[in-house]
């Protein structure tokens, strides 16, 4: 196996809050090659946004890293200064949010917000070096006359092509991790599958290893490597993207395959296998195993002891958690 | 048999908020849904399709065309006109977090079109219905908004809408901000009342996999005019539109076998501005079948076959 360019082991972050503390994560462990992509999947209040944060150093206040390491490249992160952090973040890892209108400066040119991180991290000595190298890169993420548009600010320009700046200004200085948080999501579909396309480029021309944080199975489906699949803040299953979301196991991950409205579905129509209940907030987690009040095949045991997560069949590092996993699917 | 809604050569246009530029949100559409059906109106953002939603309602003033609501025109806009369509016709927005008053009980929310409507005795006498109509206690009508999740915040809207009993709702992308599993939950609920109360909705959506799941008739926007309109089935057996095919084969699927077999029409460019739409077919810029004629002649939408109808020359 490759050696891993972030290594999360058993990280725990919780919410401080005037009565006491809150879990958010519980125990996730994930890791990701040079030139993997590794998605992160879950619904709202699942977790994930806050494990991509917790990686970045970039917990909003009251949250913090309770236990676990996280390693980028053989460096502890958990514990590190806010200097130290402050010059990987940017350099080393860069992270991608969903809405890039708010990430980008109103007030100052597309260039120059590029150029600043590639002044900031030694990339570039010089403004005019910083300059040309900011066309190079609005070329790379294909924006059209891009000697032109580097003179943009934000507003003038369309939200996939804001995402696109925010793409060339994360892999500016080739970063060796690189996180899409629903990068896509706020996109229409059609230039939604654009981006992805620049951003999977963008990856296989720097080697980055890529997380992706996202609740659409359908784009972890056409660009992920391997997923984990989270619920509640803990992983509940993971494996190759070819053998969890075939053949899902964990009874969560089935559900959330069956329950998406599909074109290529028999019939239109019909009732869609839906979840039952709904996902529980932080603070609120059930006993036992988090997913047994809306599974199907909980038992007494389920709602007791909480299941471990093991390996799983054959598959290259394929584990699940559940008392009870499927072993076919219909 | 008789059209519910009946919209003809609909036509909104805005004042630019700088120039004197003119904002073609709506141009020149006619569509019409019979009872008991639901149309969905699809297409990217800015495409028109919320406007028209609106227009439908009367909570705009077209810029010109017809919108009758069985068969009376609600283009004069008299107050008692508005009265009657305001109990016949109802509206669910996309966001549930914000069409709700948060320091108001929901119970009050919910049963309010009824109390406009001046009706209400009945607004107390119906409110426990209409909780357990869309899956929720009763019990809970006394709770605030911020007590709810996402999900069954947009019930409560369901619910709202449907206190006064209408013909028609529109949804105006209903489910795009729940997750997948609640997602399921609520279309599965618009199903069961739309069979259970012969409703009829103009399901608005960008999304052509949810909009397969839900509706009769689509009708596919772009840029403020449609371009291919037919019943379901027929839209995603053969849609014949370039746009409706791109749109189509951008959808991701999550499994993985499918998805990475997936063709995909990759489009050039970007959406063009409304304030200067081109000339002659307004896709023909991003159509990569593009001819000469496309530049000068607008394409009408003319019916090809059994209610499939297309705006395209070359189709």
């Amino acid at each position: 196996m490759k050696e891993a360019v972030l290594d999360v082991v058993d990280l725990g972050v919780v919410w401080q809050h005037r009565r006491g503390e809150v879990a958010i994560l519980d125990g996730v462990s994930l890791s990701i090659a040079a030139g993997e992509t590794v998605a992160l999947v879950g619904e709202s209040g699942a977790g994930k946004s806050m494990f991509a944060l917790a990686v970045m150093g970039l917990l909003p206040d009251g949250m913090r890293v309770a236990r676990g390491t996280i390693a980028l490249d053989g460096d502890e992160l958990v514990g590190a200064t806010p200097p130290a952090i402050r010059a990987k973040r940017g350099g080393q890892m860069s992270m991608i949010f969903q809405d890039p209108s708010s990430s980008l400066h109103p007030a100052f040119r597309v260039g120059d917000q590029i150029a600043e991180t590639l002044r900031t991290h030694g990339t570039c000595a010089t403004k005019a070096d910083a300059r040309a190298r900011a066309v190079e890169l609005l070329r790379l993420v294909g924006i059209p006359q891009p000697d032109a548009r580097v003179r943009d600010y934000p507003h003038q320009l369309s939200g996939g092509m804001r995402q696109r700046v925010m793409i060339a200004m994360a892999i500016a200085n080739d970063p060796q991790l690189l996180i899409a948080d629903e990068a896509t999501t706020a996109l229409d579909v059609t230039v939604q599958a654009q981006v992805l396309d620049v951003l999977r480029g963008a990856q296989q021309r720097t080697g980055a290893a890529l997380l992706l944080v996202t609740h659409d199975l359908g784009v972890v489906a056409g660009i992920a490597d391997r997923v984990v699949v989270l619920y509640a803040g803990r992983v509940v299953e993971e494996g190759t993207v070819a053998e969890v979301l075939a053949a899902p196991s964990h009874p969560y991950t089935l559900g959330l395959m069956r329950a998406v409205p599909r074109l290529t579905a028999i019939g239109t129509g019909g009732v869609l296998p839906a979840i039952s209940g709904q996902p529980p907030n932080p603070g609120a987690w059930p006993s036992g195993c988090v997913f047994h009040p809306r599974c199907e095949l909980a038992d007494e045991r389920c709602e007791v002891e909480a299941p471990v997560l093991t390996p799983f069949g054959s598959g290259d590092r394929r584990a699940v958690a559940c008392h009870h996993p499927v072993t076919e699917t219909s | 048999m008789t059209a519910l809604l009946e919209v003809e050569h609909l036509t909104k246009h805005f004042a630019a908020r700088r120039g004197d530029g003119v904002v073609h949100a709506v141009d020149d559409i006619s569509f019409a849904i019979a009872p008991g059906e639901t149309l969905a109106l699809v297409g990217e953002s800015g495409c028109g399709k919320s406007t028209t939603g609106r227009l439908v309602l009367a909570l705009l003033a077209p810029t010109a065309g017809a919108i009758r609501f069985d068969g009376a025109d609600i283009a004069g806009r008299s107050p008692r006109a508005l009265h009657d369509l305001r109990r016949r016709a109802q509206i669910v927005f996309q966001d549930p977090y914000a069409s709700f008053d948060p320091r108001r009980r929901v119970g009050d929310s919910v049963v309010e079109p009824l109390v406009a409507q001046g009706r209400r005795a009945e607004a107390h006498a119906r409110r426990d219905e209409l909780f357990t109509m869309v899956g929720l206690d009763p019990a809970a009508a006394h709770r605030y908004p911020h007590e709810f999740s996402g999900g069954q915040r947009q019930r409560l809207a369901i619910a709202r809408a449907l206190s006064v009993q209408p013909d028609l709702v529109v949804l105006d992308e209903p489910v795009s901000a729940l997750d997948v599993s609640i997602q399921a939950q609520v279309l599965n609920l618009l199903a069961d009342l739309r069979k259970e109360l012969g409703l009829a909705f103009l399901f608005i959506s960008h999304d052509l996999a949810v909009v397969r799941h839900v509706a009769d008739h689509v009708a596919v926007m772009h840029l403020g005019e449609l371009v291919e309109t037919a019943p379901a089935v027929d839209l995603y057996a053969n849609p014949r539109h370039p746009y409706t095919r791109a749109l189509l084969s951008a959808v991701p699927d999550p499994d993985p076998a499918v998805e990475r077999a997936r063709r995909r029409i990759v489009l050039e460019g970007e959406l063009p501005s409304p304030l200067d739409p081109p000339s002659g077919c307004r896709f023909r810029t991003r159509c990569w079948q593009a001819v000469d004629r496309c530049t000068t002649e607008v394409p009408p939408l003319r019916d090809l076959a059994s209610g499939h109808a297309v705006a395209c020359h070359l189709a």
